[in-house]
């Protein structure tokens, strides 16, 4: 890979341009989906490229190609859309410094997936499938994985070479009780495709599939005959799962600089967090503290090198409840005279990078979780995303869970069906009084975080543990 | 561009290495290029090509999937030996069903070669509109075409083409205005006309006022009719969901739960959408009426969904890698009424026009269709049939089935925009306690 790339490489830097990049990337992904005991889904995908973007100047091009014996046409392409580019802008791009380096990296893991016969694999997926169909009061009932590896190579023309090979391992079941027009659905362990991480079979074995398909198909059916949550104002503790969504619209998406600046606006929006509140804006409550981290171990936003080339870091975005960072690429970093701290990645080599969360993570506070429902005298306990929005600031959010628990006198109480809350983002953050320690702290992976035009999928993380909120406007649909 | 005699020749040379019972491959061969634009800059510019091999084989009831977009003879070569290990491994369950062959009607082509520096003269002209009046400008310029080839061991051998041009323009100030199109291409759209449509927005979205949520009668426009229609499509006019008993079509065929004023098909050979001629199994579209005078006619179907109800497919089988989900509608029309919407505003005794909807999402209620989402980009409150004042953006919590039975009026004019999956054609609608449940900050 490093060969072709650097031929592709050789030849822009032939053309005169500002500066180039190469990218040549080899995706596999297997996915395997059993439903209702039917074999749905076993699928293996395979793509092989090659981007080029070329600064000319100042201003971008990019085009991206399978072919890579057409590769001296895609890299004049690249070029005539700079120079397209060129016509129009006033303003020219400048990029904040990187040392170029020569560089490996790969993630670990301990088995890898795409070694493990299917046999074993299907065997995971069929018996979970069918204890939750022998649960009475069952309609569809879902179990999957999916493995994920990735090769790619990084090339500049001021001189990097970096090649890196993830892989990643996930998946999740789900069981479905309908009566009527009612659905009701309980997951595990997350919701919309389960959990995923950076690591290799091992982490199926550890999510035991078979071990909690009974319990969650039972859920389903006890939700059928329970309650809607009632419109009210209380506390609200979130678990990890719904947390980690709530942390990915409202800092992870408003913190990235490309929205902040209305790269995204007319798609996505924009941001609430504008310049003038870095480094003093209240985001939340002082026990706040929120970290965008590509260095984790197997969080899904992990890497070595972003593709730009710059260094995989940590650094704070919220900081004892004070807005102080962003993420950022070479370009918009350039903008506040900062350097960039490596948030840019492509999904694949047929697209161009964008700035997108690494690990976006909740620090933990210094409460058991035990401790946190047993100091809570009356709220609910939400559970598993069901649905989401936000406005195109990331203020006004709408979430739904899967299921509530009542808390009364510091213990769990009955159950409630179609739960959801809703807020605005800083308020939401300033109420949270009580964050549960690293006991119960895990990074929980997001494999299908959509960005720009074409859209992009990003892999991206969030480490939390569960919270608690005050003076929540609850309900259920 | 393959063209139809060299993609169906490499396809059969494929296939013809498979040695399994049921087989089909396919190619989908796609070059999209686009330019983005914001802050009055160029500020990305890309074109992508790419090309993804299908291969679908099927014995007993077993199946296997792969995608590549390696087609290099080793890949080819390999196929037969991943395939048979993911067939040994696993149980019989279901079969793998295939169309027969169908003859697919002539269609209109058009082919074009995307021009990067024609979308920069069409963004240069936005952005001197914005300057003109010290606004900020955003959006996107897109052009595609795409070769979609099926062979299959029933013998179908279908070749498609699909191509199209889209524009999005919006301006910011104090305000925000937006405004998109679709059509078969970038010269078929009237880009002047839609970047004043959304400079005028922008213009009078400035100084936005509370008002409190609540029910009250609303005028979508038609990027916020797509939205409602995107989710509808999404969760409800499709043949597996209504298998399932996940659509409110499965309730209801049959039985007129929507307003009359309100029908809605799906046709990919209609020349006032984006032609479509083929899904994945290489079968024709059809014209499909799902609501008729608000009846509940029907999904739309691919082969394995229509096996199972005893008919045939309407040509909206998904990728391979996708079919699991099942059918989906990828043209679809929700038809015109009669009145211009300036009759339709100034026949408003008080109300809310809508520009467009944003992140909606209804997953609340699948059946129901209950979906939440914002407003965005010109709210506006209308009282005695007249534009008052512009409101700051609000959410809403509305099931879009219970919306489409309160439809007042439906207008005269309508929009070609792409929704998730393909394009719809949209209209105006005019509608009666839709249920605003919160607001935001601007």
């Amino acid at each position: 890979m490093i060969g072709i790339g650097k031929e592709i490489l050789n030849y822009a830097s032939l053309l005169g341009v500002d500066y180039a990049d190469v990218r040549v990337v080899r995706r596999q992904v297997e996915e395997i989906g059993v439903k209702n005991g039917i074999l749905e889904t076993a699928n293996i995908n395979e793509t092989y490229g090659y981007g080029v973007r070329i600064l000319y100047k100042g201003a971008w091009g990019f085009a991206s190609s399978f072919d890579f014996s057409n590769y001296k046409k895609i890299v004049e392409k690249a070029f005539q859309i700079a120079k397209a580019s060129a016509m129009v802008n006033k303003k020219k791009v400048t990029l904040a410094p990187v040392t170029p380096v020569k560089a490996v990296w790969k993630s670990s893991y301990k088995i890898d997936p795409f070694s493990v016969p299917w046999e074993k694999k299907l065997d995971v997926l069929f018996t979970t499938d069918r204890i939750m169909r022998e649960v009475k009061g069952i309609s569809i009932t879902e179990a999957a994985m999916e493995f994920f590896k990735e090769d790619k190579v990084f090339l500049s023309s001021e001189g990097a070479e970096i090649e890196q090979s993830i892989l990643e391992s996930g998946g999740g079941i789900a069981a479905y009780a309908i009566e009527g027009s009612d659905i009701q659905k309980r997951s595990y362990p997350n919701s919309f495709g389960g959990d995923f991480r950076k690591g290799g079979w091992e982490f199926i074995e550890e999510l035991d599939f078979p071990g909690h398909a009974e319990k969650i198909a039972k859920e389903a059916v006890a939700l059928l005959s329970a309650e809607p949550l009632p419109e009210m104002v209380t506390t609200l503790v979130l678990d990890g799962t719904q947390l980690a969504l709530q942390v990915h619209e409202s800092c992870g998406h408003p913190t990235e600089l490309d929205r902040v600046l209305g790269m995204e606006a007319s798609f996505a929006g924009t941001s609430f967090l504008t310049l003038d509140k870095k480094g003093s804006f209240q985001y939340g409550a002082e026990i706040v503290n929120i970290v965008a981290d590509a260095t984790h171990p197997y969080g899904l936003g992990s890497f070595g090198y972003d593709d730009e080339g710059v260094l995989a870091q940590r650094s704070f975005l919220i900081k004892n409840g004070i807005f102080v960072g962003y993420l950022t690429s070479r370009e918009t970093a350039s903008l506040l005279g900062e350097t960039s701290n490596g948030a840019m990645r492509a999904d694949g080599w047929n697209r161009t990078p964008i700035i997108r969360m690494t690990n976006i993570n909740l620090l933990p506070g210094d409460m058991s979780f035990e401790d946190l429902i047993s100091s809570t005298d009356e709220g609910v306990y939400m559970h598993l995303n069901r649905n989401w929005s936000i406005d195109d600031k990331r203020l006004n959010f709408h979430f739904g869970c899967e299921i509530a628990y009542e808390i009364k006198d510091g213990k769990f109480g009955k159950i409630y069906k179609n739960p959801y809350y809703t807020g605005i983002t800083y308020e939401f953050w300033r109420s949270c009084d009580a964050i549960a320690d690293e006991k119960s702290w895990r990074v929980w992976g997001v494999p299908n975080c959509g960005k720009g035009e074409p859209m992009q999928i990003g892999r991206v993380g969030h480490g939390v543990s569960p919270a608690r909120f005050r003076k929540v406007k609850v309900g259920g649909e | 561009m393959w063209g139809k005699d060299r993609a169906l020749e490499f396809l059969k040379k494929v296939i013809d290495e498979l040695p399994f019972e049921k087989k089909e491959v396919s190619l989908f061969i796609s070059s999209q290029d686009l330019t983005r634009f914001a802050n009055n800059v160029i500020h990305q510019n890309v074109a992508e090509d790419n090309l993804t091999l299908f291969v679908r084989v099927g014995e007993g009831k077993k199946k296997v999937v792969l995608s590549t977009s390696n087609i290099e003879e080793d890949s080819i070569k390999s196929l037969p030996k991943n395939i048979k290990i993911l067939m040994e491994s696993q149980p019989e369950t279901e079969e793998l069903y295939l169309p027969e062959p169908e003859e697919i009607p002539p269609y209109p082509v058009n082919i074009f070669e995307p021009s990067p520096e024609k979308r920069a003269e069409i963004v240069k002209k936005f952005i001197e509109k914005g300057e003109n009046r010290n606004l900020e400008t955003f959006g996107a310029i897109t052009e595609e075409i795409d070769e979609l080839v099926v062979v299959n061991s029933q013998g179908v051998e279908a070749y498609g083409i699909l191509s199209y041009g889209h524009g999005k323009v919006m301006y910011m100030g104090d305000g925000s205005g937006y405004q998109e199109e679709a059509g078969k291409d970038i010269h078929s759209i009237d880009f002047e006309e839609l970047s004043e449509r959304a400079l005028e927005k922008c213009l009078n979205s400035k100084n936005p006022q509370d008002i409190e949520p609540g029910m009250y009668t609303v005028i979508l426009e038609p990027l916020a009719v797509a939205e409602m229609l995107g989710q509808l499509s999404y969760f409800s006019f499709n043949a597996k969901s209504v298998q399932e008993k996940r659509s409110f079509m499965a309730f209801s065929l049959g039985q007129k739960v929507l307003s009359e004023k309100v029908s809605i098909y799906d046709d990919g050979y209609d020349p006032k959408g984006i032609i479509y001629p083929i899904d994945f199994e290489g079968v024709p579209k059809k014209h499909v009426d799902i609501i008729k005078n608000g009846v509940v006619i029907g999904p739309v179907y691919d082969t394995a969904t229509s096996i199972k109800d005893g008919k045939k497919s309407t040509g909206h089988a998904l990728p391979p890698t996708s079919s699991s989900w099942g059918p989906f509608p990828s043209n679809l029309f929700l038809v015109s009424g009669d009145k211009s919407l300036e009759d339709i505003i100034a026949g408003t005794e008080r109300g809310i026009l809508v520009t467009r909807f944003h992140y909606v999402n209804a997953f609340l209620d699948p059946v129901r269709v209950l979906g939440t989402g914002m407003t965005r980009d010109g709210t506006f409150l209308i009282e005695n049939g007249k534009i008052q004042k512009s409101l700051k953006n609000m959410r809403f919590t509305q099931s879009f089935v219970e919306a489409l039975s309160k439809v007042l009026e439906i207008s005269k004019e309508s929009v070609l925009v792409p929704i998730d999956v393909g394009f719809a054609r949209v209209p105006t609608l005019k509608i009666e306690d839709f249920n605003f449940t919160g607001k935001t900050e601007f």
